[in-house]
């Protein structure tokens, strides 16, 4: 158990569950922490689970299912207030003793609840269309990564959810409370609580022992694909395989490369397609460490997009070509720490970062990390710009009327 | 410096009050921290169209306050948002119905990010060439929200529950309005509303109290003078609403309905008008959210999922309840929620919720301690309600089942409003 002591004004408890990522089991993973946080035994119904939460000064569970390279993560993190602030004693207590029951080897679903949950996420899928941005994503995910497990919904395809059976559910169920990884993070003034009651609630950690595997597959020429439908604006999402992960040396000079490209509002992407061009509102660059890719998104004036894309091409190629400056090295260098400084201040951030730390064996401390960021040179994020190949471009547009 | 404690939440407050009107609100929170937020705001917003100043009248297009915002950030030397990020600081701005916020979190440089903050806010560089080359980016900013449905049926919905006031027009305006934006609005506006008196600048988490103090002495000295500010005025609103029912056939994945109550503004002190917010906004959660009988058989009977939700708006002369709901049973929902809001919906209104929510709202409000972001935020927003954050617990205190129940008359079929986007 990992126990965070500091003077927030809520309290955290969060566990993590790891496996193997898997697409038979996507549509477990997504759908059984909604399933856990919904009902328990001492509280049957939704309403009843609710109610209760609003007794708790309105704690809550969040929960979510990602992915981080070839592991899927379930997290439920319980957020409670300090009981020493609204002076009630029993609160922590009563916390514990429900999160207690949403981890229960031998609870049991509310099959009421769970075909709730079907239905929306069937109409979610149904309604992904509407949503033109999260739309967009999908399709850009599925021609980007293609056959790679990263193309494959989190929450299993509109097929798996309606082939999904609550036994199904409740049997994998069985087999992550028993078997799976799982990690256990306190988090907030720890020092009034008794951790050995809470390990006996909570349990104790598993630590992983599944090797964690970092790849993709190898560039190919470049992909386009451009959809139609009723919009304003043509939504750009272009991918580039860059082959360096969380693990490697370049891994600092690269995330420095994305900064400078679209990483924050001095960016390349922001100051030339935004300020100067006046293409676009929003232009950005993420780098999934994971997987070694950057991509970059952009919702486009329609009329001009044959122009930005070729824009944003030649700005991505002069990157490469020619490097970046000093002053835009020194300039990202101190936005990536001031970003993770702040991110220091986020109970939730320190949660989850702690989780991460421990799972693959990161130790080092703030000053270590800011001054491996201070020691990335120019020639590092050159190396890094040059390693990017362009991959796929996918286009969902409107009609032009200009 | 008046120096305030609220025991309650450990929480100090600093308040410099400089001569030109001007306060400084800090809040700080001791080591270890690394952030320090700050936002400087001025009570002028989407809504503030119309204004005196100097028995002169003045009328905006739609969206000014929104493209003010953008171009506060023009510099002769260059871009305000370029530069703080090549301090390593992250800055932003907001413009809501009532007011406009800049703002920036660091992590160093606090002193010199403060400095240029109040720099860039009293550097208004506006002219015709950098409006106009605006103009294409903000109407992509537009664009992106016309892509959005939900977006889309709101602003139908306010313009349906709204004859004049100008609620009923987006916070960015219209893709036609920005068009009648010139830099002779904007510097007028600027010197309307931009005044020194009209500023609050509140400074959370890692703070330098002794440095402030002396840039906000020096401060004051440059600027000692208080500048007259102008006086928004609203136009008469009728009480019932402009259309009724609307429903149209669109090409979605499913039928989505908003349902909007148009509540009649009183006249209220600012204590009386934050409690009334709080009052409407309990008294929808008994009745909608989500530990309530009519939202567990709503999901039960598989007429709503999970993007089903209430809320309220109370903005200067204009309050409503809005209600947005996505069903494949939208006839059934309809039917059972109108009754439910004019009729039978007041027996759900009990001791035991009432009193369980007063418990949210205090849970509420201390998860918003918790981040210093959201904490400025809110202060600033309390403060130019003209009262404080930490005052709302105990307004809260003072809030009783009787009022809640009292509010839900409000809800009558004579001031709703309805739009239903049907799947064709």
């Amino acid at each position: 158990m990992i126990v965070l002591h500091n003077d927030f004004k809520t309290i955290q408890f969060a566990l993590f569950f790891v496996d193997v990522d898997d697409k038979k089991y996507a549509v477990h993973r997504f759908m059984l922490p909604k399933l856990m946080s919904a009902t328990t035994k001492s509280y049957p119904t939704r309403q009843k689970l609710n109610q209760k939460m609003e007794e708790l000064y309105g704690a809550y569970i969040k929960v979510r299912t990602e992915r981080m390279a070839n592991l899927s993560v379930m997290s439920l993190v319980l957020t409670c207030v300090d009981p020493n602030i609204v002076k009630d004693a029993s609160l922590l207590d009563q916390a514990l003793a429900l999160f207690h029951e949403v981890i229960e080897e031998e609870r049991i679903f509310n099959e009421d609840v769970f075909n709730d949950e079907k239905r929306m996420l069937i109409e979610q899928w149904e309604t992904l269309k509407d949503k033109k941005r999260a739309y967009a994503r999908e399709q850009f995910l599925h021609h980007f990564f293609g056959d790679d497990l990263y193309a494959y919904p989190i929450s299993g395809t509109l097929r798996d959810i309606k082939k999904l059976k609550l036994e199904d559910v409740e049997s994998y169920y069985k087999d992550m409370i028993t078997n799976q990884v799982k990690y256990i993070v306190i988090n907030g003034r720890t020092d009034q609580l008794d951790i050995g009651h809470i390990e006996r609630m909570l349990g104790k950690t598993k630590a992983l022992n599944i090797p964690f595997v970092t790849t993709f597959r190898e560039p190919r020429e470049v992909t386009y694909v451009t959809d139609n439908t009723k919009m304003q604006q043509a939504i750009v999402r272009m991918g580039y395989i860059l082959k360096i992960y969380r693990h490697d040396k370049l891994y600092d000079a690269a995330v420095l490369l994305d900064t400078i490209l679209g990483g924050y509002p001095e960016s390349r992407l922001f100051k030339i397609i935004r300020e100067q061009e006046g293409l676009c509102y929003d232009i950005a660059s993420g780098y999934d460490y994971y997987k070694g890719v950057m991509m970059i998104s952009s919702g486009i004036d329609v009329s001009k997009l044959d122009h930005a894309l070729k824009q944003i091409e030649a700005l991505v190629e002069q990157l490469k070509n020619e490097g970046i400056t000093e002053l835009e090295l020194s300039h990202a260098k101190a936005y990536y720490i001031h970003q993770l400084k702040t991110s220091l201040d986020s109970q939730s951030t320190l949660t989850k970062r702690a989780f991460v730390r421990d799972m693959l064996h990161y130790h080092e401390s703030v000053e270590e990390k800011i001054n491996l960021i201070q020691q990335v040179t120019l020639d590092d994020v050159n190396q890094a710009a040059k390693m990017l190949v362009y991959d796929t471009c996918y286009v969902l547009k409107g009609e032009d009327h200009d | 410096m008046i120096k305030k404690y609220y025991q309650d939440f450990n929480e100090h407050v600093y308040i410099i009050k400089l001569k030109n009107g001007m306060q400084v609100h800090v809040l700080p929170k001791d080591d270890p921290y690394y952030s320090t937020y700050v936002e400087l705001s001025v009570p002028y917003g989407a809504l503030d169209l119309s204004y005196k100043l100097n028995n002169q009248s003045f009328e905006t297009p739609y969206g000014t306050a929104h493209f003010l915002e953008h171009k506060m950030f023009a510099m002769p030397d260059g871009d305000a948002f370029m530069k703080f990020s090549s301090m390593g600081l992250d800055s932003n701005a907001m413009t809501s119905y009532n007011q406009t916020s800049y703002l920036f979190m660091a992590t160093e440089h606090v002193m010199e990010g403060l400095d240029y903050l109040l720099e860039m806010v009293d550097t208004p560089f506006i002219h015709d060439e950098n409006v106009e080359s605006e103009k294409p980016i903000i109407a992509e900013e537009l664009k992106m929200y016309l892509d959005d449905p939900n977006t889309m049926m709101h602003n139908q919905l306010m313009e349906q529950l709204y004859h004049h006031h100008p609620i009923r027009y987006d916070i960015g305006g219209t893709l036609d309005s920005i068009k009648d934006i010139t830099s002779k609005t904007l510097n007028d506006i600027y010197h309307a509303y931009y005044v020194r008196s009209n500023r609050l600048i509140v400074i959370a988490g890692k703070v330098d109290l002794k440095a402030v103090q002396a840039y906000f002495k020096a401060y004051e000295q440059r600027y000692p003078n208080r500048d007259e500010k102008a006086v928004t005025r609203y136009p008469v609103e009728p009480k019932r609403v402009r259309v009724k029912s609307c429903v149209e056939k669109k090409d979605i994945g499913i039928s989505k309905m908003m349902i909007g109550f148009k509540l009649q503004p009183k006249r209220l002190s600012p204590r009386e008008q934050i409690k009334r917010e709080m009052v409407m906004s309990i008294m929808i959660n008994l009745l909608l959210g989500s530990s309530s009988s009519m939202y567990e058989r709503l999901l039960a009977e598989g007429l709503i999922n999970q993007n089903f939700s209430v809320g309220t708006y109370f903005e200067k002369k204009a309050e409503c309840v809005i209600l947005y709901a996505e069903s494949n049973k939208m006839t059934t929902f309809k039917r059972i929620m109108t009754d439910f809001l004019l009729v039978s919906g007041e027996t759900e209104l009990k001791e035991d919720a009432f009193n369980r929510y007063l418990k949210v709202y205090m849970g509420q409000l201390i998860y918003a301690l918790n981040n210093v972001e959201h904490k400025a935020y809110l202060y600033g927003k309390y403060f130019h309600m003209k009262s404080s954050l930490f005052d709302v617990v105990d307004m809260l205190k003072e809030v009783t089942l009787d009022d809640v129940k009292q509010s839900f008359k409000e809800l009558k079929k004579t001031n709703m409003s309805l739009l239903l986007h049907k799947k064709a």
